[in-house]
């Protein structure tokens, strides 16, 4: 006999919302996942849409135990990379930023 | 595996969380997984006490609500194995093992789960004070260091939560009754309130246990029950009600509860399988896993397709 598979389960909690990660659950297949997501984490109608991810279909990236993202810091993909933008503002008059 | 243990405790020092596919010291994996495994036996065993009274339930609405409490706590016991699963996973521990285990009395689950629930004041008090003291261990284990598990227990406390209210307003109703209603209340109560003292385990534990420097749990047994009775005793003394321990009382001094001597090696005899109701619970259990047995074949058969 085969083994159930697990299947990794994510609810919507309005529409709009991102799909949050809920929990997990072993099934024959897709379908009855699903019967069984909604059984286990819809009883108070706690999403309005659901996924069920076959656990083999997510690719993890390994951790590095700090935030992901670039090697070198790269202010210039942030909003603190342009603070400066107040002091050149006001080479051109006014005591505040740009925004007036 | 020197260096693998103390990167391990730097990183429980600095407070992170371990995931499933995190290392981890063998010792841990083992402690979070005892811990994880019964409460998902207790879950599934505490459904049968309430179980009971679904055909017996007072009125419609008292019968869809524990109807409900019953899924609820199934519901919890599915997405804790699931958790156990995965921690379990590299020493070969399946969910079919650890219900084997716990169907042949090899496994632990909670003691109040061994008690007969005889009247439907029973069924106020278990959803009101177990529920209540479920809470209590279950709230401390929110901050516990195994992710998984802290994520899965903030779903199954707000559940509990509701549990509580619903044990609440039976008891409330109960205590506003008939003499007969509030008698029959009070003989629950009665019955209970040992197994309630039992319920977090024996005092004496010490911080420096690896269940507490590795953070798997984050509360003793006796800050555990003391919260219990900070709460729950002046409750059930604003209902009239009469708690049975005459040495009971509230020590100015220490703001600590002094109780009677609840008879451990009663809880001793229980945890280790001998409770009331321990062996026929466990043959229900049993019959359950035999007779449904076909719904989990058919989905293997599925699945194989």
């Amino acid at each position: 006999m085969a083994d159930l598979g697990i299947y990794e389960v994510f609810g919507q909690e309005r529409s709009g919302a991102a799909f949050c990660h809920v929990g997990s659950l072993q099934a024959g297949d897709g379908d009855l996942a699903l019967v069984l997501a909604r059984e286990l984490f819809c009883r108070r109608s706690e999403f309005v849409a659901l996924w069920v991810v076959a656990r083999p279909c997510i690719q993890v990236a390994p951790v590095a135990g700090e935030p992901l993202g670039p090697a070198e810091p790269r202010t210039y993909r942030l909003g603190v990379g342009y603070r400066d933008t107040v002091e050149k503002w006001q080479r051109f008059g006014g005591e505040r930023g740009g925004d007036r | 595996m020197a260096g693998d243990a103390a990167a391990f405790e730097a990183r429980i020092d600095r407070g992170e969380l371990i995931e499933a596919d995190d290392a981890m010291p063998e010792a841990y994996r083992h402690q979070c997984l005892r811990l994880i495994v019964t409460h998902a036996n207790s879950e599934l065993m505490g459904a049968l006490p309430e179980r009971e009274w679904i055909p017996r339930a007072p009125s419609i609405a008292r019968k869809l609500a524990i109807l409900s409490k019953v899924q609820d706590e199934i519901g919890h016991a599915q997405m804790i194995y699931r958790v156990a699963e995965d921690l379990g996973a590299p020493f070969g521990l399946t969910r079919e093992a650890m219900l084997d285990d716990l169907i042949a009395g090899r496994a632990k689950f909670h003691n109040v789960f061994s008690y007969p629930a005889p009247t439907w004041a029973d069924v106020g008090i278990i959803a009101w004070l177990v529920d209540g003291a479920a809470l209590e261990t279950q709230g401390a284990l929110l901050r516990t260091s195994y992710a998984p598990y802290a994520r899965i227990l903030r779903r199954i406390c707000a559940e509990e939560a509701v549990h509580l209210k619903h044990g609440e307003d039976i008891v409330l109703t109960l205590a506003s009754g008939t003499s007969a209603q509030r008698a029959m209340l009070q003989e629950a109560l009665t019955r209970w309130w040992r197994p309630l003292l039992h319920f977090f385990g024996p005092p004496g534990e010490t911080l420096n246990s690896d269940a507490f420097r590795w953070r798997i749990r984050t509360a003793t047994n006796e800050d555990l029950r003391q919260g219990f009775l900070r709460k729950y005793v002046p409750k059930i003394q604003r209902l009239g009600l009469v708690i049975p321990d005459p040495s009971l009382h509230l020590d100015g001094a220490t703001g600590l509860w002094r109780y009677g001597d609840p008879d451990w090696d009663e809880f001793w005899r229980v945890v280790q399988g001998g409770g009331q109701r321990t062996a026929e619970r466990l043959a229900l259990r049993r019959l359950s896993r035999d007779e449904q047995g076909w719904v989990v074949a058919a989905m293997r058969a599925e699945a194989a397709a």
